[in-house]
């Protein structure tokens, strides 16, 4: 049995795919690592480059051809093929650092926590300069019960798909099935295994090196607006998911989901009471989700009023939606200057 | 056919990379020119070169003269006095005096078909424009990135100095306009327009429309190969560390510093890093980078170098282990290059492994991807990510030869030739 299945989803990422499998197809790694290349359909060259690699080192890198089903789809062929002890994510245009893989493989050969965690970097290549998340507050290579340790610890973050592998049976097992033909399918992966998770190791590695340059990239803001009934969908996928799943769960589990839900559901209203330029579309759009959410679970509904945009729209029934962005944008300018000076 | 008059300030024996580029045109094209250019060269700081192969059917006329000014009367002279010998003028654009000269001389021979040559963009390069800040420090949009008070807002003497700024500001963006509307009449009165990338081309001529686009010809940077030193000469590598070479001039825009920090990083992480890989900077460095380097203790695998003549420089890319290309990042000016650097086309001609740290799109990204080297990012972690397998595991960059061949000055010569000969 492999140590690791690395699933690298790749869609006409030819100018990038080089430098991640760079990163991962090691000769000394060969034997301990599996590479799952799913092309979801890709119409360049990036299969072909990935057969190159493959045929270098057959018994480590596979190329899986299929047809376009979106990035979810090629996650789901790469676990149910997998065969690696443990299961992780690299998108094709991301890369590992090879120093930091090499020690986190070394480490994990005498691993069995249900998930390992470590350090990210987001790469702005255009600006020369890295944003670095890591999780201070853990201690390097301790194992933590999940049901019993202490939240705060995570300090406001949570494990997302760039710092964590999960033991394949565990996703197996949490009956990961990511939405096809969606954006944002990485939130269905940061929440489901969370229902299975026991332990947890963090390793204080810097592993994941997360490419922000591509305009075309979904994480972008002004794709978030055009994605916008992506998000939507998965939005309503993670609540329903969440609604049905919480009264089983622990009270750790229950209260890490929520944040994350909260964190998500912020952003879904930013979408529409700041980016989306399509007033009336956005009022529409956010008083039907904000109606929704409130017969669905009224907690999540209760724990937004946190945030003072939210509460003081759900006060003036989203009216301020329709009025034109740019004033309501400089008022939050202005709100976060104050904010800032209080500070 | 008549001779081809060239007006380049620049051609050797003088160093300089559009000079260079100009005589390996001429050299291998198999039409005849004479080449207008100067003879003294003292206030230039470019250095000489006696030892090119002069061709028979290429002609230097050297007009004496104690500056630009003087050299484009010179050449608008001898023009008058030998108008009927040129049907064809060529102009090189490195220093734009000659696109000066070009409108002279076509103003005294309307017929004479004149092919204007732009290394660059002379209106808003973005080289150029990267360097204006544009946004005033004293303004209230300022507020957004440094903290500014409530009564610096609201004081007289903030908006006193911004509008001081702003005159100030005019005046610096004044040559700009100029250079536009000098670029502009250039493009109408030319019959061609050479450009070295496709990049170039739409980047300085779209927005004129299709006609102009008509009337240009992309001729790529080309290698010689008959200017490498033989084989022998060059010598074999004795050097028992890897060695990584970049020649030719950088500054605070195209700045290494990307690769400074990834050599740093991979030392801290690869302590024995010294003793395996030496970096060999040609040319001049800021006095940013040379601290950065003294800073972090790189000097003892780091070594900047005088900058050394052409032939010399051949010499030391067929000695190296890999030839770095480094190009200027122009976010935000514009996301993608639109410059093709004269080296990576002499680095191609070497033969020896290249790697190119540059933007995700332009006409370097593109030359690299066919020659199968990497195009590295701006990012440092991707940069040492590289140079961890070109150290470490020994990661193979070679030029893919089949791709050479387009950038073989003499591929390039016929090219040129045949326009010119078919369109002309």
């Amino acid at each position: 049995m492999k140590l690791l299945t690395v699933v690298v989803p790749t869609y006409n990422t030819e100018k990038y795919i080089r430098r991640c499998l760079d990163s991962v197809a090691l000769e000394e790694l060969r034997s301990e690592l599996e590479v799952l290349v799913v092309s979801d359909g890709s119409l360049d060259a990036s299969a072909e480059i990935a057969d190159e690699y493959a045929a270098r080192l057959p018994d480590c890198i596979k190329v899986i051809r299929k047809e376009n089903g979106g990035h979810g789809s090629t996650i789901n062929t790469g676990l149910s093929l997998a065969t690696g002890k443990y299961f992780r994510v690299l998108d094709s245009d991301d890369w590992f650092d090879i120093v930091d893989f090499k020690a986190y493989m070394q480490r994990l050969k005498t691993e069995d926590a249900d998930a390992v965690i470590c350090n990210y970097r987001k790469e702005f290549v255009y600006e020369s300069r890295s944003e670095f998340f890591s999780y201070p507050k853990l201690q390097d290579g301790k194992t933590y019960e999940f049901d019993k340790f202490d939240l705060d610890l995570l300090q406001g973050e949570y494990f997302v798909m760039a710092t964590t592998a999960y033991k394949t049976e565990l996703l197996k097992k949490s009956g990961l099935s990511l939405l096809e033909k969606t954006f944002y399918v990485d939130m269905q992966f940061n929440v489901v295994p969370i229902t299975e998770l026991c332990t947890f190791t963090y390793y204080d590695l810097d592993v994941y090196r997360y490419f922000i340059g591509r305009p075309d990239q979904s994480m972008n803001l002004t794709n978030f607006v055009r994605n916008q009934d992506h998000h939507k969908k998965m939005v309503h996928w993670i609540v329903d998911f969440y609604t049905k799943k919480s009264p089983d769960l622990s009270g750790n589990k229950r209260e890490y989901l929520q944040a994350i839900l909260v964190y998500t559901l912020n952003t879904h209203y930013t979408i529409y009471c700041e980016y989306d330029k399509d007033h009336r579309r956005a009022y529409r759009e956010i008083t039907e989700f904000d109606r929704y959410l409130l017969e669905t679970n009224p907690t999540l509904y209760d724990a937004l009023n946190t945030m003072a945009y939210i509460r003081y729209n759900r006060k003036s029934k989203f009216k301020g939606v329709k009025v034109s962005s740019r004033l309501w944008k400089k008022c939050l300018q202005l709100a976060r200057i104050i904010k800032h000076r209080g500070n | 056919m008549k001779r081809i008059l060239v007006v380049s300030w620049f051609y050797p024996p003088i160093n300089s990379s559009e000079g260079l580029v100009t005589y390996k045109l001429l050299k291998n094209s198999n039409l005849l020119y004479d080449v207008c250019t100067q003879s003294s060269v003292e206030s230039w700081s470019y250095g000489l070169d006696n030892g090119f192969p002069e061709p028979d059917h290429v002609r230097r006329i050297s007009l004496s003269c104690s500056d630009l000014e003087s050299w484009k009367d010179e050449v608008v002279k001898y023009f008058a006095a030998h108008a009927d010998e040129y049907d064809i003028l060529m102009t090189r654009s490195m220093p734009p005096t000659s696109h000066e000269v070009g409108l002279k001389i076509k103003e005294l021979k309307p017929s004479i078909r004149w092919i204007a040559s732009f290394g660059d963009p002379i209106a808003d390069n973005p080289f150029v424009l990267k360097c204006f800040t544009r946004t005033s420090p004293f303004s209230l949009k300022a507020r957004y990135e440094t903290h500014m008070s409530l009564k610096q807002m609201l004081s007289p003497m903030r908006v006193l100095r911004n509008l001081l700024w702003k005159r100030r500001y005019a005046r610096e963006i004044k040559p700009l306009k100029r250079d536009r509307v000098f670029q502009r009449k250039v493009l109408e009165n030319c019959d061609c327009v050479l450009c070295n990338s496709e990049q170039q081309k739409e980047y300085m001529l779209s927005a004129y429309g299709e006609q102009m686009l008509q009337k240009a010809l992309v001729l790529p940077h080309s290698f010689d190969k008959s200017l490498y030193p033989p084989k022998e000469e060059s010598g074999v590598s004795d050097h028992t560390k890897k060695r990584v070479v970049y020649i030719g001039s950088l500054d605070d825009i195209r700045t290494p510093h990307s690769f400074l920090v990834a050599c740093k990083e991979l030392k801290e992480q690869m302590q024995d890093l010294p003793e395996k890989l030496e970096v060999f900077f040609y040319g001049s460095l800021s006095d940013q980078e040379k601290v950065y380097i003294l800073n972090e203790e790189l000097f003892d695998f780091i070594k900047i170098k005088k900058p050394v003549s052409y032939r010399e420089s051949l010499k030391i890319m067929q000695d190296a282990d890999l030839n770095l290309l480094i190009d200027a990042n122009l976010h935000p000016i514009l996301d993608h290059n639109i410059f093709f650097a004269a080296k990576l086309a002499d680095y191609m001609g070497a033969g020896k492994p290249i790697c190119g740290i540059t933007m995700g799109e332009g006409p370097s990204a593109e030359i690299l991807s066919k020659l199968c080297v990497p195009a590295l990012s701006y990012s440092p972690e991707e940069i040492k990510n590289f140079l961890y397998l070109f150290v470490y595991e020994n990661k193979v960059c070679s030029p893919d030869p089949s791709a050479l061949a387009e950038y073989d000055a003499v591929k390039v010569a016929k090219d040129f030739d045949g326009f010119v000969t078919e369109r002309l």
